[in-house]
């Protein structure tokens, strides 16, 4: 069946942030149907369409089209269906990450961790005692080495791969068991409804740094995450631009649209697909979402998505935290749970607010002591920061990042998303971070929205390169291979620099990277330091 | 507990612990197996089912359980070959998806002329599921945590015979 080979490909389909590739199987396209791309023909009036064209609203007021759709079987609309919304769905991740302040606090860490590790790696290749431990480098213990330049870059890079970790690296990483302890720093713990809708939930810390909650009673290795919030948010614009295609028939078009493409898939897809709507079904007292959906209630339904969108959308607003500021300001989950209980106090009206958009609701959630106590910036604060934080960034990667195609990379993706923090106006509206339509692309306007559309910039493959060592090194218990060494060793151009010191009293020998301008080196007998400058150096 | 039944899981930990079986579901953890326990089990299991893969297909499955039940995610044991993204790839793995993925791992790393199942096949050790079982985890480089999810994998391949594996699960020309 089409439908089901579609899904099938589906599973191929996916967005990297940090490469900021959309991956998208050649049978994605050749798995649809005769009936399908007979619609498409119709819809788009062409043969061959772009991403942009795909995920257009054009022809839901072209009576052929949407004629043409009625009459088909519903597996085939289905399949129309789930083809369009794929790509609202991973725009929406794509977008998400490059203008929102979490998105930010991502890429910052990404390259802050970039360059620890240019420094870090190459001293290690030397180091088989090191390199024995460096599988699961997340667990890499504190004396794993007594080598002072390891030792003195491990504690800074080890809080930033830990934050990644807890984080589920933004993605489907899942952290060990143990890494998880109940409670938060603050001595809150226990279970209990914490979320106001009827489900036993447990606060617990991450690697203790990261505060969130999990399911009490359910599967212990599945938490609230970063995961979670993007997943909602790209779903929740996929129902909302099919009711915005559909109107009046839409209730009716998404309950089995969710029913086939994500609930006859449950067993097969992380929580992160599930949780959030049905705990936003719950605000109006419904048992879960798909309960919501046979309510078959289109004011209601849409309320619920605009309400989730609109908690998504202020979540993702946690930024990088600055020197000396606590760092609970820059997790989302705390965002998530004070905005969640705003409301559903607002919802259920046991909370008075006046307000004629949801940004201006948000506005007076950022004024209040609950938002306050969460470490919740107003969004005044957090653009300050974030402004302050790419500035710095694009003045310290010119300066700091020796890989040039790595510093070009992190160019290329702040200089993307510096203007939508400069030009931000301080406050939560935005179309393209929560368009009511669903659909962020009908929500650009100026030319550096489109430019977060593009798709026609490469990676350059360097970069994949290391992405690609990345999470095997860092989360993965299996050991490295002898190849990831090799690679490792070729990405960072590491060589092995001998040194004479005029001590006389032997050699010593240091991994360094090619790509550094200065060598700093220490004689291992005398102790004396001495710095090469790579210019005034001769390669063999 | 509720894909797994109580006895069996306690089973389950009996065979790779040598413990009476009396620890009480909730608060034990299977220990760390060290290498010589682990052969030793696996030469017991392969014993006790005989040439039966379906019934090494449920010992995996028993032992994906306990794995994740003592806090491990599969993930943690998957190479993923590249950056993280967002999408539906991720799957929770049943034995079978579980051996289909680690079965290419293998074939990749083990099936190649110069490979460990290759040396094994010519020293005549390729019935050996001690023999297959230290192949795999040295050369994938799998954590001791990890020990009693590759013992029912050693016991399929060393049921299907090296040669027959390599060769199913060669890419199709």
């Amino acid at each position: 069946m089409a439908l089901n080979e579609l899904l099938s490909a589906a599973d191929g389909l996916g967005y990297t942030p940090r490469t900021l590739e959309l991956h998208l199987p050649l049978e994605l396209t050749k798995s649809l149907s005769l009936k399908a791309r007979a619609f498409l023909e119709i819809a788009f009036g062409k043969k061959g369409y772009t991403i942009l064209e795909l995920t257009g609203d054009a022809w839901k007021d072209d009576q052929l089209a949407v004629g043409y759709f009625h009459k088909c079987d519903p597996d085939v609309q289905l399949e129309i269906l789930t083809f369009i919304t794929l790509f609202v769905h991973e725009l929406t991740h794509r977008i998400d990450f490059l203008i929102s302040p979490f998105g930010l606090q991502y890429y910052v860490n990404t390259l802050r961790e970039y360059w620890h590790l240019q420094e870090f790696v190459p001293q290690v290749l030397d180091d088989p005692k090191t390199v024995d431990s460096m599988r699961f480098i997340v667990g890499l213990s504190d004396d794993v080495t007594d080598r002072e330049a390891i030792k003195g870059l491990w504690p800074e890079l080890k809080g930033i791969i830990h934050n990644f970790y807890a984080w589920g690296d933004a993605s489907n990483v899942v952290p060990l068991g143990k890494y998880a302890e109940e409670g938060w720093s603050d001595d809150f713990k226990g279970t209990s409804d914490l979320f106001g809708v009827g489900i036993a939930m447990e606060p617990i810390t991450l690697l203790r740094m990261f505060h969130t909650f999990r399911i009490s009673g359910k599967d212990k290795l599945w938490y609230l995450r970063p995961l979670t919030i993007f997943e909602t948010k790209a779903i929740v614009n996929s129902l909302l631009f099919i009711l915005h295609l559909f109107g009046k028939q839409g209730p009716e078009i998404c309950h089995r649209y969710y029913e086939r493409v994500y609930l006859q898939r449950q067993k097969q897809l992380p929580q992160d697909y599930f949780f959030v709507l049905d705990l936003g079904a719950r605000i109006y007292g419904a048992n879960d979402f798909e309960a919501l959906l046979k309510l078959n209630n289109p004011e209601m339904l849409k309320s619920t998505l605009l309400i989730l969108s609109t908690i998504c959308w202020y979540a993702l607003q946690a930024p990088p935290f600055l020197k000396g500021q606590d760092q609970r300001i820059g997790n989302p989950i705390l965002r998530f749970w004070a905005c969640f209980l705003f409301w559903r106090g607002i919802a259920r009206r046991t909370l008075n607010v006046q307000f004629t958009s949801s940004a201006e609701a948000l506005a007076v959630l950022d004024e209040s002591k609950q938002a306050a106590a969460l470490h919740a910036k107003p969004i005044g604060e957090v653009l300050l920061n974030c402004r302050k934080a790419i500035d710095n960034m694009i003045e310290l990667n010119r300066k700091r990042t020796w890989h040039p195609d790595v510093q070009t990379h992190f160019k290329h993706i702040f200089a993307l998303m510096r203007p939508h923090f400069a030009d931000r106006e301080p406050t939560y509206s935005s179309l393209l971070g929560m368009p009511d339509n669903g659909n962020p692309l009908l929500g650009c306007r100026s030319k550096e929205d489109w430019e977060l559309t593009y798709d026609d910039y490469k990676t350059p493959p360097a970069v994949k390169e290391w992405l690609n060592i990345r999470t095997d090194l860092f989360f993965n218990l299996v050991k490295p291979g002898e190849d990831m060494m090799k690679r490792l060793e070729s990405h960072f151009q590491a060589f092995f620099i001998p040194y004479n010191c005029r001590c006389g009293q032997g050699m010593t020998a240091k991994w360094v990277s090619r790509f550094l301008r200065e060598y700093h080196l220490k004689c291992a007998f005398c102790g004396e330091t001495k710095t090469l400058r790579r210019d005034e150096m001769t390669f063999m | 507990m509720t894909a797994l039944g109580v006895r069996e899981y306690a089973e389950f930990r009996c065979i790779f612990s040598n413990h009476s079986g009396d620890e009480s579901e909730g608060g034990a953890t299977m220990p760390e197996l060290t290498m010589e326990q682990a052969i030793e089990a696996a030469t017991q299991l392969k014993a006790r089912i005989g040439g039966q893969t379906g019934d090494a297909y449920q010992q995996l499955e028993t032992a994906l359980q306990v794995f994740k039940d003592d806090g491990y995610p599969l993930e943690s044991i998957i190479p993923q070959g590249e950056d993280a993204k967002l999408g539906f790839s991720l799957k929770s793995a049943d034995a079978r998806t579980f051996f289909e993925i680690y079965g290419k791992l293998i074939r990749k790393s083990l099936c190649t002329p110069h490979g460990e199942f290759s040396k094994l096949i010519k020293k005549g050790l390729d019935t050996s599921v001690g023999a297959v079982l230290t192949a795999i985890v040295t050369t994938l480089g799998i954590p001791l945590a990890a020990l009693g999810v590759i013992i029912p994998v050693a016991v399929i391949i060393t049921n299907t015979g090296l040669q027959a594996f390599c060769e199913f699960t060669a890419p199709k020309k």
